[in-house]
């Protein structure tokens, strides 16, 4: 299990939502050559494009902190909930909005 | 035969080539990429284009796959004796040529090529193909979505085959599966259900 050598994401959006800033955006980056202990790095920002503060990424069975936009999961993790459906950005204080994996 | 030991692909007859592509082969797919998107990007004119509106060779291979497996155009193929590859490749010049953001369907002079493969001026498009190429995003993410409530795991195949254009063992490899076969089998099941699920989406309107 090992990722190639080029480096590459995959790209979540919010379902359609009436308020901009209650959308969201998160990529999951696959650096060159990682492997299962190795971190995916996430980036998330809302439908204004700044930087989520404070949440959570449902994605692949995990919960992945966010924080000033930022946050990770185990490449192996990843694996571990490919057949894992539910994707959903948490924010405090914010009704909670699903999504869903993007061609972008 | 030297060329397919090179670019480690078959080279069939047209014909055949049509049908595995049809059928999401990758080898067949992998030929269309070496034949189809990367001499149309090698062009002068079209890299310049692309390079103006970022527009990338794995972008024009996304759009032929909406178009041709999505959308059933493959099927429009006359297979009469008419090069595939040409016939492909106007399609690609095309998705370069009405690459211009700004243009929304209108006739744009940036992005009209001169010329098609057998020298004959291309059709000025009469739809609005802004509005056309956007719906056909919008039913692409619907049908993924339906992909991906079905298994997450055929999504990503169909992702990495067809946006990142990765072989079939780098599939295996990175998604842990296990083998190149495997992949091959859950990605041409995934081509059928993005067909099966355009055709759905289409005549719910």
């Amino acid at each position: 299990m090992r990722t190639t050598e080029k480096t590459f994401r995959v790209e979540f959006r919010s379902a359609a939502t009436s308020e901009p800033a209650d959308a969201w955006v998160a990529r999951i980056h696959f650096p060159p050559h990682s492997g299962p202990d190795d971190n995916l790095p996430i980036e998330a920002t809302d439908g204004l494009e700044h930087p989520i503060e404070d949440g959570e990424f449902e994605v692949m069975g995990q919960k992945c902190k966010i924080k000033s936009g930022s946050g990770s999961m185990r490449y192996s993790d990843f694996i571990a909930g490919i057949h894992e459906k539910p994707v959903c950005m948490h924010r405090p204080g914010m009704t909670s909005i699903p999504g869903s994996l993007t061609f972008a | 035969m030297t060329k397919a030991v090179e670019k480690d692909y078959p080279v069939e007859s047209d014909h055949d080539w049509w049908l595995k592509l049809q059928a999401g082969e990758d080898p067949a797919w992998k030929r269309l990429w070496f034949e189809v998107i990367v001499p149309e990007t090698r062009l002068s004119r079209n890299a310049e284009l692309m390079r103006k509106y970022s527009v990338t060779a794995g972008d024009l291979n996304g759009q032929l796959f909406e178009e041709m497996v999505g959308e059933g155009k493959f099927a429009l193929y006359r297979d009469d004796g008419g090069s595939l590859a040409g016939w492909l490749r106007r399609y690609v010049r095309g998705y370069i040529a009405r690459a211009n953001p700004a243009a929304h369907g209108e006739f744009s002079l940036d992005g009209t090529a001169d010329l098609d493969d057998h020298g004959e001026p291309m059709a000025i498009p009469v739809e609005d193909i802004g509005l056309i190429r956007s719906e056909a995003w919008r039913m692409t993410h619907r049908c993924l979505k339906d992909l991906w409530n079905d298994d997450p795991r055929k999504a990503y195949v169909l992702l990495f085959k067809t946006r990142f254009h990765f072989s079939s063992k780098e599939v295996a490899d990175m998604l842990d599966i296990s083998s190149d076969a495997a992949v091959d089998q859950i990605f041409s099941r995934a081509v059928k259900d993005m067909r099966a699920a355009w055709v759905r989406h289409d005549k719910e309107g």
